[in-house]
């Protein structure tokens, strides 16, 4: 008999539960190696445990002739017909009007409107499409998503207008921001976790991807481009940080953020030590108060050892991700962006009023990228180590999930998608020493959080110029 | 006592009817449907709210084509999904500029090194069902079909034969080809 026969033979019986592996090795011992590997292989082969909610199936059923109430299909050329039938819709008589009259102009003319950039005659076409398509998406997420999505399209149009050395307007930026914030006012507006979660992972993903795309050309480009563009790279940097907190914190959603705001480029921040008190919404660590947390997850016991990681915007602090160590080291870490000296002699960093003993750092400038760590000695701490940057690079935070020594290569898991970046060029390091470590090291911390700074971009892979590790001690 | 499907309930009767514009007759078969087009789907994008609006599209689509439907002894639900199936494919066109990865890191015997498990425990490895998922998005043409319809969809070699117009036989020897590319992609061995 053939293997293939054998095999399906094998699969039928085995999922009918008459036969098991080994029952069918014993069968055909001449091929049992390879009939092992591929029952192995087709035993896992299943559909998700997933059924469509009731809510979805009525709503679609609701609108499965919604094709046909439109218009006469016959008439109208098959690429304009596609954009009635993208997502579930209740459509006004005003807009399948306006639809019509694009179709009566001409499915070819919108076809080739979608390579135009600004400026150009059909661009007012593209984007009155995408107008159409914004109206008949009434889903919250597939409307954030969508906005995302058209975002994205108007950065391209810019890198586009960029290298042909062309001017892009104030305006576009301005259409820009204004998608990025109506996408995160769309995912305040539903209480579907796992659409928002999947937004957030999308954006989180898409807007690190804008902004390593956008510095690649930034350069390069005239002096008028040059601020519009920085422009874009911040926000799609606020964005990224958003997302980032959002994915684990929705509550962060509901505080109707901008990406225009400037409190998020220095907000972000990691704070590790003891957890001594909670009172309130004020913790204790390792004699540093954090105010107003906003965090709806248990809070940990009081006496060990956590870390956390967070936003600070205005008075408010969003607890992203609480790490509980079992073992209670005395050191105190703190991590973020320096903004000056209160008046209580205390250092600002983040937004957290942080207590230093004076004379152990080295000088800080506002603005500056800040790692501290040490120990703390009646609610000060005495800073044993330091590294600091004035230069504000991107840099992602994640688990490391995988690691390939022959192309150089790591994988880390990113608001749950997974990113690979090329590690050929950087400079493995401990953070605790500054040591140098082998790539071959980081195998040893496949499941920990790894930190990898001064992203870019080449080709379609994303580089970094340092990994910054923690040894286990 | 056996049961037996009334005629006016049998599939056949349905999309006769549905063929000739029966808007009844379709939402019944929409109800019937519905699950296995979105489990496939899903399977596919794996995202809620993707796989919500790429099933609809399909069965809005499927409505507005009904009438160029010809039956080829496979289920009706194997047509719902071949619209579904070329839906994915748009949207992941529509999407490829994000560079999430999400692919497969083939990890060479070199890069294991000492994870590499004996041929024992091998046999009692369960493998990551996310992977291998990844993996049979990576395969191509009929063999993806196959393993799809097969596994996914729940369909039996005499249904998938008729769906692809080919016969048993041809379906037997896609799977295992496609079963062992899986193997390769893993690279478990």
């Amino acid at each position: 008999m053939k293997k293939e026969e054998i095999l399906a033979i094998c699969i039928d019986e085995i999922q009918s539960g008459r036969s098991t592996i080994e029952d069918c090795i014993r069968r055909y011992p001449a091929v049992g190696k390879e009939l092992r590997s591929l029952l192995e292989i087709a035993l896992c082969l299943k559909p998700d445990d997933t059924v469509p909610s009731a809510e979805f199936k009525e709503r679609a059923k609701q609108h499965l002739f919604d094709g046909e109430k439109q218009f006469s299909p016959a008439k109208v050329p098959s690429r304009i017909r596609n954009w009635f039938t993208l997502t579930p819709v209740k459509v006004t008589a005003s807009v399948l009007l306006g639809v019509l009259i694009f179709a009566v102009a001409g499915g070819g003319t919108v076809y080739a409107a979608q390579s135009s950039t600004p400026g150009q005659i059909l661009y007012p076409v593209k984007t009155g499409v995408e107008n159409i398509q914004l109206t008949l998406t009434t889903s919250p997420a597939a409307k954030a998503r969508l906005y995302l999505q058209l975002a994205q399209r108007r950065i391209n149009e810019m890198t586009q207008q960029t290298k042909l050395n062309r001017n892009i307007t104030s305006q576009s930026v301005e259409t820009v921001t204004s998608l990025f914030d109506n996408a995160l006012n769309e995912l305040n507006t539903t209480n579907n976790m796992q659409a928002i979660n999947n937004t957030l992972s999308y954006l989180s993903v898409a807007s690190l991807n804008e902004e390593l795309e956008l510095k690649q050309v930034v350069s390069n480009s005239s002096q008028i481009n040059q601020p519009l563009l920085q422009q874009i790279i911040t926000e799609a940097g606020r964005a990224n940080t958003i997302a980032q907190v959002a994915y684990t914190n929705h509550d962060l959603l509901k505080h109707n953020l901008s990406i225009t705001n400037a409190v998020l480029d220095a907000g972000q921040f990691k704070i590790e030590g003891t957890l001594l008190s909670v009172q309130n919404n004020i913790w204790d660590i390792g004699g540093t108060n954090i105010l107003n947390i906003n965090y709806s997850g248990t809070i940990p016991a009081v006496g060990s050892h956590v870390k956390l990681t967070g936003l600070v915007v205005g008075n408010n602090t969003f607890i992203s991700n609480i790490a509980v160590s079992e073992d209670t080291p005395q050191v105190t870490e703190v991590e973020g962006q320096f903004e000056g000296t209160n008046q209580n002699g205390t250092s600002n960093i983040s937004g957290i009023s942080v207590n230093i003993n004076s004379g152990n750092t080295a000088p800080l400038a506002p603005g500056d990228s800040v790692q501290l760590q040490g120990n703390t000695q009646d609610n000060k701490l005495n800073v044993t180590g330091q590294q600091s940057s004035t230069v504000k690079t991107t840099t992602i935070t994640g688990v490391l999930t995988a690691v390939n020594l022959v192309n150089g290569t790591i994988t880390v898991q990113l608001t749950g998608r997974q990113v690979k970046v090329d590690i050929n060029n950087a400079q493995i390091q401990n953070f605790a020493d500054t040591t140098t470590l082998k790539i071959a090291g980081l195998k040893l911390l496949i499941g920990h959080e790894i930190k990898l700074d001064g992203l870019s971009k080449n080709g379609n892979l994303v580089s970094a110029s340092l990994v910054q590790v923690r040894l286990v001690q | 006592m056996e049961s037996t499907t009334p005629v006016h309930d049998s599939e056949e009767y349905l999309v006769q009817q549905a063929t000739k514009r029966d808007r009844a007759a379709f939402t019944v078969l929409y109800e019937r449907c519905i699950d296995r087009v979105y489990r496939h789907v899903y399977y596919r994008v794996s995202n809620h709210a993707e796989a919500e609006d790429i099933t609809q599209e399909a069965f809005v689509k499927a409505w507005k084509a009904i009438d160029k439907y010809k039956r080829t002894g496979a289920p009706f639900v194997t047509w719902i999904i071949t619209i579904a199936g070329n839906l994915v494919i748009d949207h992941y066109r529509r999407e490829q500029k994000v560079f999430v990865t999400d692919e497969i890191e083939k990890i060479s015997e070199k890069d294991l090194g000492n994870q590499i498990p004996g041929p024992e425990k091998q046999a009692e490895m369960n493998f990551d069902n996310a992977m291998i998922k990844k993996a049979v998005l990576k395969l191509t043409g009929d063999k993806q079909k196959v393993i799809l319809m097969h596994f996914i969809d729940g369909l039996s070699y005499e249904e998938i034969a008729k769906a692809l117009n080919k016969n048993e036989g041809a379906i037997r020897v896609i799977q295992y080809r496609a079963l062992s590319d899986l193997r390769g992609l893993i690279e478990w061995e």
